[in-house]
Protein backbone atom coordinates (compact mmCIF):
# COMPACT_ATOMS: atom_id res chain seq x y z
CA UNK A 1 0.00 0.00 0.00
CA UNK A 2 1.12 3.53 -0.98
CA UNK A 3 0.67 6.77 0.44
CA UNK A 4 0.33 10.48 -0.79
CA UNK A 5 3.88 10.53 -0.63
CA UNK A 6 3.93 8.34 -3.00
CA UNK A 7 1.88 10.10 -5.13
CA UNK A 8 4.02 13.50 -4.81
CA UNK A 9 6.78 12.05 -5.37
CA UNK A 10 5.44 10.90 -8.81
CA UNK A 11 3.68 14.41 -9.47
CA UNK A 12 7.64 15.88 -8.99
CA UNK A 13 9.00 13.10 -11.21
CA UNK A 14 6.58 14.25 -13.82
CA UNK A 15 7.35 18.11 -13.51
CA UNK A 16 11.11 17.29 -13.47
CA UNK A 17 10.13 15.30 -17.00
CA UNK A 18 8.15 18.67 -17.77
CA UNK A 19 10.88 20.87 -16.80
CA UNK A 20 13.74 18.73 -19.08
CA UNK A 21 11.18 19.06 -22.07
CA UNK A 22 10.79 22.61 -21.48
CA UNK A 23 14.52 23.06 -21.39
CA UNK A 24 15.47 20.92 -24.32
CA UNK A 25 12.49 22.36 -26.38
CA UNK A 26 12.13 26.20 -27.11
CA UNK A 27 9.02 27.51 -26.00
CA UNK A 28 6.55 27.05 -28.87
CA UNK A 29 3.06 28.96 -29.00
CA UNK A 30 1.29 28.29 -31.78
CA UNK A 31 -2.03 30.39 -33.03
CA UNK A 32 -5.10 28.99 -33.16
CA UNK A 33 -6.33 29.10 -36.70
CA UNK A 34 -7.32 26.11 -38.65
CA UNK A 35 -3.90 26.17 -40.58
CA UNK A 36 -2.80 24.66 -37.19
CA UNK A 37 -5.63 22.37 -37.41
CA UNK A 38 -4.75 20.76 -40.35
CA UNK A 39 -2.30 18.17 -39.92
CA UNK A 40 -3.87 16.30 -36.96
CA UNK A 41 -7.39 15.79 -39.23
CA UNK A 42 -7.16 12.39 -40.46
CA UNK A 43 -10.80 12.95 -41.87
CA UNK A 44 -12.43 16.38 -43.21
CA UNK A 45 -15.05 16.25 -40.41
CA UNK A 46 -12.15 15.40 -38.01
CA UNK A 47 -11.44 19.16 -39.23
CA UNK A 48 -14.63 20.30 -39.28
CA UNK A 49 -15.12 19.11 -35.92
CA UNK A 50 -12.04 20.75 -34.76
CA UNK A 51 -12.85 23.95 -36.05
CA UNK A 52 -16.14 23.93 -34.36
CA UNK A 53 -14.75 23.33 -31.12
CA UNK A 54 -12.91 26.90 -31.45
CA UNK A 55 -15.25 28.37 -33.08
CA UNK A 56 -16.44 30.22 -29.94
CA UNK A 57 -12.55 31.69 -29.16
CA UNK A 58 -12.14 33.34 -31.86
CA UNK A 59 -12.70 37.19 -31.83
CA UNK A 60 -15.14 38.81 -33.77
CA UNK A 61 -14.32 39.81 -36.96
CA UNK A 62 -17.16 39.89 -38.83
CA UNK A 63 -19.99 41.46 -39.44
CA UNK A 64 -23.74 40.53 -38.88
CA UNK A 65 -26.07 38.29 -41.50
CA UNK A 66 -29.44 37.81 -41.50
CA UNK A 67 -31.13 35.35 -43.12
CA UNK A 68 -34.15 32.51 -43.88
CA UNK A 69 -36.46 29.46 -43.25
CA UNK A 70 -34.20 26.51 -44.43
CA UNK A 71 -35.95 26.52 -47.71
CA UNK A 72 -37.50 23.42 -49.20
CA UNK A 73 -35.35 20.75 -48.91
CA UNK A 74 -33.85 18.46 -51.34
CA UNK A 75 -31.88 15.83 -52.15
CA UNK A 76 -30.85 16.34 -55.50
CA UNK A 77 -27.15 16.57 -55.81
CA UNK A 78 -26.51 20.46 -56.82
CA UNK A 79 -24.73 21.25 -59.46
CA UNK A 80 -24.03 24.51 -58.58
CA UNK A 81 -19.66 24.93 -57.37
CA UNK A 82 -19.47 24.62 -54.06
CA UNK A 83 -18.64 27.29 -51.98
CA UNK A 84 -14.78 27.42 -51.28
CA UNK A 85 -14.16 30.91 -49.65
CA UNK A 86 -16.23 31.81 -45.97
CA UNK A 87 -17.74 34.77 -47.49
CA UNK A 88 -19.02 32.41 -50.38
CA UNK A 89 -20.38 29.76 -47.54
CA UNK A 90 -21.85 33.04 -45.63
CA UNK A 91 -23.84 34.15 -48.54
CA UNK A 92 -25.22 30.26 -49.31
CA UNK A 93 -25.72 30.09 -45.72
CA UNK A 94 -27.98 32.53 -45.92
CA UNK A 95 -29.93 31.69 -48.95
CA UNK A 96 -30.47 28.24 -47.60
CA UNK A 97 -31.97 29.97 -44.18
CA UNK A 98 -33.87 32.23 -45.85
CA UNK A 99 -36.36 34.03 -43.00
CA UNK A 100 -35.76 31.28 -40.50
CA UNK A 101 -32.79 32.67 -38.43
CA UNK A 102 -29.98 35.42 -38.38
CA UNK A 103 -26.86 34.85 -37.95
CA UNK A 104 -23.67 36.40 -37.10
CA UNK A 105 -20.21 35.28 -38.21
CA UNK A 106 -17.72 35.31 -35.55
CA UNK A 107 -15.03 32.99 -36.68
CA UNK A 108 -14.05 31.90 -41.25
CA UNK A 109 -11.31 30.45 -42.39
CA UNK A 110 -10.26 28.49 -45.08
CA UNK A 111 -8.82 25.47 -44.69
CA UNK A 112 -6.14 23.53 -47.49
CA UNK A 113 -7.26 21.01 -49.31
CA UNK A 114 -5.76 17.46 -50.30
CA UNK A 115 -4.50 14.68 -47.87
CA UNK A 116 -2.23 16.62 -44.80
CA UNK A 117 0.47 14.64 -42.72
CA UNK A 118 -0.45 13.29 -39.87
CA UNK A 119 1.34 14.62 -36.53
CA UNK A 120 1.13 10.94 -34.88
CA UNK A 121 4.31 10.33 -35.82
CA UNK A 122 5.89 13.40 -34.82
CA UNK A 123 8.63 12.90 -32.32
CA UNK A 124 7.29 12.92 -28.74
CA UNK A 125 7.76 16.67 -26.96
CA UNK A 126 9.81 17.93 -30.25
CA UNK A 127 8.27 21.37 -29.93
CA UNK A 128 7.92 21.53 -33.81
CA UNK A 129 5.30 23.33 -35.61
CA UNK A 130 2.89 21.84 -37.82
CA UNK A 131 3.27 23.71 -41.20
CA UNK A 132 -0.10 22.58 -43.47
CA UNK A 133 0.66 22.05 -47.33
CA UNK A 134 -1.96 23.61 -49.58
CA UNK A 135 -1.70 21.31 -53.01
CA UNK A 136 -3.83 23.37 -56.02
CA UNK A 137 -5.03 20.22 -56.74
CA UNK A 138 -7.45 19.72 -54.05
CA UNK A 139 -10.54 22.56 -53.12
CA UNK A 140 -10.44 24.09 -49.58
CA UNK A 141 -12.70 23.75 -47.42
CA UNK A 142 -14.94 27.18 -46.49
CA UNK A 143 -15.85 27.13 -42.17
CA UNK A 144 -17.82 29.46 -40.65
CA UNK A 145 -19.22 30.06 -36.99
CA UNK A 146 -20.70 32.31 -34.86
CA UNK A 147 -24.08 32.82 -33.23
CA UNK A 148 -27.63 32.45 -34.66
CA UNK A 149 -30.79 33.54 -33.51
CA UNK A 150 -34.19 31.91 -34.07
CA UNK A 151 -37.56 31.71 -32.69
CA UNK A 152 -36.20 33.88 -30.29
CA UNK A 153 -33.18 31.75 -28.99
CA UNK A 154 -29.57 32.29 -29.52
CA UNK A 155 -26.55 29.77 -29.64
CA UNK A 156 -23.91 28.75 -31.54
CA UNK A 157 -23.33 27.44 -34.97
CA UNK A 158 -20.46 26.12 -36.99
CA UNK A 159 -20.69 25.40 -40.89
CA UNK A 160 -18.67 23.58 -42.93
CA UNK A 161 -18.54 22.26 -46.58
CA UNK A 162 -16.43 19.83 -47.69
CA UNK A 163 -14.87 18.48 -51.10
CA UNK A 164 -14.24 15.55 -50.48
CA UNK A 165 -14.96 12.03 -48.80
CA UNK A 166 -14.75 11.10 -44.86
CA UNK A 167 -16.24 8.02 -43.75
CA UNK A 168 -19.70 8.78 -42.15
CA UNK A 169 -18.87 6.94 -38.71
CA UNK A 170 -16.22 9.79 -38.18
CA UNK A 171 -19.14 12.31 -38.29
CA UNK A 172 -20.23 11.71 -35.30
CA UNK A 173 -17.48 9.96 -33.29
CA UNK A 174 -15.46 12.85 -33.81
CA UNK A 175 -18.59 15.60 -32.72
CA UNK A 176 -19.40 14.53 -29.29
CA UNK A 177 -22.85 13.10 -30.43
CA UNK A 178 -24.08 10.70 -28.55
CA UNK A 179 -27.42 9.10 -30.20
CA UNK A 180 -25.88 8.86 -34.19
CA UNK A 181 -28.32 7.78 -36.64
CA UNK A 182 -27.07 7.57 -40.16
CA UNK A 183 -29.27 6.84 -42.88
CA UNK A 184 -29.25 6.31 -46.88
CA UNK A 185 -31.10 8.76 -48.46
CA UNK A 186 -33.34 8.14 -51.89
CA UNK A 187 -30.31 9.60 -54.37
CA UNK A 188 -27.95 8.26 -52.60
CA UNK A 189 -26.66 10.69 -49.94
CA UNK A 190 -25.76 9.41 -46.48
CA UNK A 191 -26.87 11.44 -43.90
CA UNK A 192 -25.93 11.45 -40.21
CA UNK A 193 -27.74 13.16 -37.56
CA UNK A 194 -27.13 13.33 -33.75
CA UNK A 195 -27.45 15.15 -30.31
CA UNK A 196 -25.00 15.98 -27.74
CA UNK A 197 -25.61 16.64 -23.91
CA UNK A 198 -22.29 18.04 -22.47
CA UNK A 199 -24.08 19.18 -19.62
CA UNK A 200 -26.94 19.83 -17.66
CA UNK A 201 -29.06 22.23 -19.67
CA UNK A 202 -26.80 22.20 -22.43
CA UNK A 203 -27.66 20.09 -25.77
CA UNK A 204 -25.89 20.07 -29.32
CA UNK A 205 -27.53 18.69 -32.56
CA UNK A 206 -25.71 17.82 -35.77
CA UNK A 207 -25.89 17.01 -39.14
CA UNK A 208 -23.97 16.63 -41.87
CA UNK A 209 -24.82 14.82 -45.12
CA UNK A 210 -23.02 13.20 -47.70
CA UNK A 211 -23.28 13.63 -51.41
CA UNK A 212 -22.77 10.63 -54.12
CA UNK A 213 -20.42 13.10 -55.23
CA UNK A 214 -18.85 13.07 -51.87
CA UNK A 215 -19.25 16.79 -50.75
CA UNK A 216 -20.13 16.98 -47.62
CA UNK A 217 -22.39 19.70 -45.95
CA UNK A 218 -22.06 19.44 -41.81
CA UNK A 219 -23.59 22.15 -39.42
CA UNK A 220 -23.83 22.05 -35.57
CA UNK A 221 -25.57 24.15 -33.42
CA UNK A 222 -25.83 24.47 -29.50
CA UNK A 223 -27.34 26.22 -27.33
CA UNK A 224 -23.78 26.99 -25.43
CA UNK A 225 -20.76 29.79 -26.56
CA UNK A 226 -19.12 26.58 -28.09
CA UNK A 227 -21.28 24.74 -30.88
CA UNK A 228 -19.94 21.23 -29.65
CA UNK A 229 -20.81 21.58 -26.03
CA UNK A 230 -18.39 22.07 -22.99
CA UNK A 231 -18.51 21.61 -19.70
CA UNK A 232 -20.20 24.21 -17.95
CA UNK A 233 -18.09 26.74 -15.97
CA UNK A 234 -15.55 25.84 -18.53
CA UNK A 235 -14.68 28.13 -21.72
CA UNK A 236 -17.47 27.71 -23.97
CA UNK A 237 -19.42 25.84 -21.72
CA UNK A 238 -21.58 29.07 -20.71
CA UNK A 239 -25.26 28.09 -21.84
CA UNK A 240 -26.65 31.30 -23.83
CA UNK A 241 -30.65 29.63 -24.27
CA UNK A 242 -32.73 27.15 -23.01
CA UNK A 243 -32.40 24.83 -26.60
CA UNK A 244 -30.64 25.20 -29.37
CA UNK A 245 -31.54 27.65 -32.16
CA UNK A 246 -32.55 25.55 -34.56
CA UNK A 247 -34.07 21.71 -33.93
CA UNK A 248 -32.85 18.70 -35.58
CA UNK A 249 -35.22 18.26 -38.60
CA UNK A 250 -34.59 22.21 -39.68
CA UNK A 251 -30.32 21.38 -39.47
CA UNK A 252 -31.76 17.85 -42.19
CA UNK A 253 -33.85 20.66 -44.11
CA UNK A 254 -30.46 22.52 -44.29
CA UNK A 255 -27.68 20.30 -44.95
CA UNK A 256 -30.21 18.63 -48.06
CA UNK A 257 -31.23 21.91 -49.23
CA UNK A 258 -30.67 22.08 -53.29
CA UNK A 259 -29.55 25.93 -52.40
CA UNK A 260 -26.01 24.81 -51.72
CA UNK B 1 -0.51 41.86 -18.46
CA UNK B 2 0.96 41.71 -21.86
CA UNK B 3 0.60 37.72 -23.42
CA UNK B 4 4.38 37.37 -23.56
CA UNK B 5 4.86 38.05 -19.78
CA UNK B 6 2.19 35.81 -18.96
CA UNK B 7 4.00 33.40 -21.21
CA UNK B 8 7.23 33.97 -19.95
CA UNK B 9 6.18 33.65 -16.31
CA UNK B 10 3.13 30.73 -16.29
CA UNK B 11 4.25 28.59 -19.00
CA UNK B 12 6.88 26.18 -17.15
CA UNK B 13 4.28 26.11 -14.52
CA UNK B 14 1.65 25.19 -16.61
CA UNK B 15 3.82 22.63 -18.67
CA UNK B 16 3.85 20.99 -15.18
CA UNK B 17 0.46 21.21 -14.62
CA UNK B 18 -0.48 19.41 -18.21
CA UNK B 19 2.49 17.09 -17.74
CA UNK B 20 1.30 15.66 -14.21
CA UNK B 21 -2.34 15.78 -15.78
CA UNK B 22 -1.35 13.81 -19.33
CA UNK B 23 1.84 11.88 -17.68
CA UNK B 24 3.11 12.74 -21.00
CA UNK B 25 5.80 15.45 -21.77
CA UNK B 26 4.99 15.64 -25.75
CA UNK B 27 1.07 16.00 -25.06
CA UNK B 28 0.98 18.28 -22.33
CA UNK B 29 3.55 20.42 -24.52
CA UNK B 30 1.11 20.51 -27.85
CA UNK B 31 -1.53 20.72 -24.85
CA UNK B 32 -0.01 23.85 -23.33
CA UNK B 33 0.81 25.18 -26.60
CA UNK B 34 -2.71 24.98 -28.22
CA UNK B 35 -4.24 26.26 -25.05
CA UNK B 36 -2.07 29.32 -25.28
CA UNK B 37 -2.68 29.58 -28.72
CA UNK B 38 -6.21 29.99 -27.85
CA UNK B 39 -5.70 32.48 -25.06
CA UNK B 40 -3.26 34.73 -27.30
CA UNK B 41 -6.22 35.31 -29.28
CA UNK B 42 -8.58 36.25 -26.09
CA UNK B 43 -5.86 37.86 -24.37
CA UNK B 44 -8.05 41.34 -24.39
CA UNK B 45 -10.57 39.30 -22.22
CA UNK B 46 -8.97 36.41 -19.88
CA UNK B 47 -5.95 39.52 -18.98
CA UNK B 48 -8.82 41.61 -18.10
CA UNK B 49 -10.37 38.59 -15.33
CA UNK B 50 -9.64 38.40 -12.30
CA UNK B 51 -7.48 35.04 -12.51
CA UNK B 52 -6.30 34.93 -15.72
CA UNK B 53 -4.17 32.31 -14.73
CA UNK B 54 -6.50 30.21 -13.07
CA UNK B 55 -8.59 31.02 -16.14
CA UNK B 56 -6.23 29.19 -18.69
CA UNK B 57 -5.53 26.37 -16.58
CA UNK B 58 -8.86 25.51 -16.68
CA UNK B 59 -8.87 25.91 -20.52
CA UNK B 60 -5.80 23.26 -20.08
CA UNK B 61 -8.39 20.76 -18.25
CA UNK B 62 -10.96 20.97 -20.52
CA UNK B 63 -9.11 20.94 -23.34
CA UNK B 64 -7.44 17.95 -21.83
CA UNK B 65 -10.82 16.51 -21.04
CA UNK B 66 -12.37 17.19 -23.79
CA UNK B 67 -10.00 16.90 -26.28
CA UNK B 68 -10.70 15.98 -30.07
CA UNK B 69 -7.37 14.96 -31.09
CA UNK B 70 -7.10 12.47 -28.24
CA UNK B 71 -9.37 10.08 -29.99
CA UNK B 72 -6.68 9.49 -32.49
CA UNK B 73 -3.87 10.54 -30.92
CA UNK B 74 -3.78 9.11 -27.22
CA UNK B 75 -5.89 5.86 -26.97
CA UNK B 76 -5.58 3.62 -26.53
CA UNK B 77 -1.47 3.58 -26.74
CA UNK B 78 0.49 3.33 -23.11
CA UNK B 79 0.05 6.81 -21.90
CA UNK B 80 3.42 6.93 -19.82
CA UNK B 81 6.84 6.56 -22.06
CA UNK B 82 8.84 3.49 -21.06
CA UNK B 83 11.02 3.99 -17.90
CA UNK B 84 14.20 1.85 -17.65
CA UNK B 85 14.79 1.42 -14.14
CA UNK B 86 18.27 1.37 -13.75
CA UNK B 87 19.30 1.82 -10.26
CA UNK B 88 16.91 -0.40 -8.63
CA UNK B 89 15.89 1.90 -5.86
CA UNK B 90 13.08 0.86 -3.93
CA UNK B 91 11.98 4.55 -4.36
CA UNK B 92 12.64 4.84 -7.71
CA UNK B 93 10.53 2.13 -8.39
CA UNK B 94 7.77 2.73 -6.17
CA UNK B 95 7.61 6.41 -7.84
CA UNK B 96 7.40 4.91 -11.21
CA UNK B 97 4.65 2.16 -10.55
CA UNK B 98 2.53 5.15 -8.93
CA UNK B 99 3.37 7.24 -12.23
CA UNK B 100 1.78 4.22 -14.25
CA UNK B 101 -1.15 4.20 -12.19
CA UNK B 102 -1.64 7.75 -12.55
CA UNK B 103 -1.27 7.31 -16.39
CA UNK B 104 -4.10 4.08 -15.89
CA UNK B 105 -6.64 5.79 -14.27
CA UNK B 106 -10.08 7.03 -16.25
CA UNK B 107 -9.93 10.59 -17.87
CA UNK B 108 -11.57 12.48 -14.87
CA UNK B 109 -10.70 10.43 -12.22
CA UNK B 110 -7.00 11.21 -12.98
CA UNK B 111 -8.13 14.99 -13.24
CA UNK B 112 -9.65 14.99 -10.38
CA UNK B 113 -6.92 13.63 -8.35
CA UNK B 114 -4.31 16.01 -10.15
CA UNK B 115 -6.62 18.77 -8.84
CA UNK B 116 -7.28 17.88 -5.58
CA UNK B 117 -3.76 16.57 -4.51
CA UNK B 118 -1.76 18.94 -6.81
CA UNK B 119 -3.39 22.16 -7.92
CA UNK B 120 -5.00 21.96 -3.78
CA UNK B 121 -8.12 22.74 -5.47
CA UNK B 122 -11.35 22.35 -3.17
CA UNK B 123 -14.00 19.57 -4.16
CA UNK B 124 -16.62 22.80 -4.88
CA UNK B 125 -13.66 24.23 -7.05
CA UNK B 126 -13.16 20.41 -8.69
CA UNK B 127 -16.66 20.15 -9.45
CA UNK B 128 -16.86 23.19 -11.42
CA UNK B 129 -13.47 22.19 -13.49
CA UNK B 130 -15.04 19.21 -14.08
CA UNK B 131 -18.52 20.52 -14.57
CA UNK B 132 -19.86 17.63 -12.01
CA UNK B 133 -21.22 17.55 -8.18
CA UNK B 134 -18.83 17.67 -5.70
CA UNK B 135 -20.29 14.39 -4.56
CA UNK B 136 -19.36 13.10 -7.68
CA UNK B 137 -15.55 14.33 -7.30
CA UNK B 138 -15.10 12.90 -3.72
CA UNK B 139 -16.73 9.42 -5.66
CA UNK B 140 -13.82 9.73 -8.34
CA UNK B 141 -10.98 10.75 -6.03
CA UNK B 142 -12.25 7.65 -3.72
CA UNK B 143 -11.94 5.20 -6.54
CA UNK B 144 -8.73 7.16 -8.36
CA UNK B 145 -6.85 6.35 -4.41
CA UNK B 146 -7.86 2.81 -3.98
CA UNK B 147 -6.78 2.53 -8.36
CA UNK B 148 -3.57 4.15 -7.17
CA UNK B 149 -3.80 2.49 -3.95
CA UNK B 150 -3.17 4.77 -1.48
CA UNK B 151 -3.85 4.27 2.46
CA UNK B 152 -5.01 7.85 3.41
CA UNK B 153 -4.51 6.57 6.97
CA UNK B 154 -0.97 6.08 6.12
CA UNK B 155 -0.11 9.51 5.93
CA UNK B 156 -2.73 10.93 8.13
CA UNK B 157 -0.19 11.28 11.26
CA UNK B 158 2.30 13.21 9.17
CA UNK B 159 -0.28 16.00 9.14
CA UNK B 160 -1.22 15.80 12.99
CA UNK B 161 -0.06 18.22 14.90
CA UNK B 162 2.68 17.30 18.03
CA UNK B 163 1.05 17.70 21.23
Amino acid sequence: MSDLRNLHDAFAELERRADATAVATAPVTRPRRAVRLIPVATTVVAVAGLVAGAVWLVPRDSGTDAAGPPATSSTAPSTARIPTTPDELIARFRAVLGDTATFEVTMKDTLPGGPQPSTVDMPPGSGLVDTPSTNPAYPTTAVIGGTLTSAGFTGSFFLAIHPSDPEPSEWCHLSFVADCDISTLPDGSQLATGTGHRAPGAASYLACLKRPDGTTVLIQVSNQEDPSGAVLDSPGGEILAPQPPLTLDQLKAIVTSDKW
Amino acid sequence: MEFAEYVARQRPALMRFATVLTCQTWLAEDLVSDVLGRAFERWNRISGMAEPNAYVRRMVVNEYLYWRRRLTRTSPRAEVEPMVISDGADERAERDAMIRRLAGLPRKQRAAVVLRYYAGLSDMDIATQLGCRETTVRSQIHRALAALRIDLTVTAPNFQETP
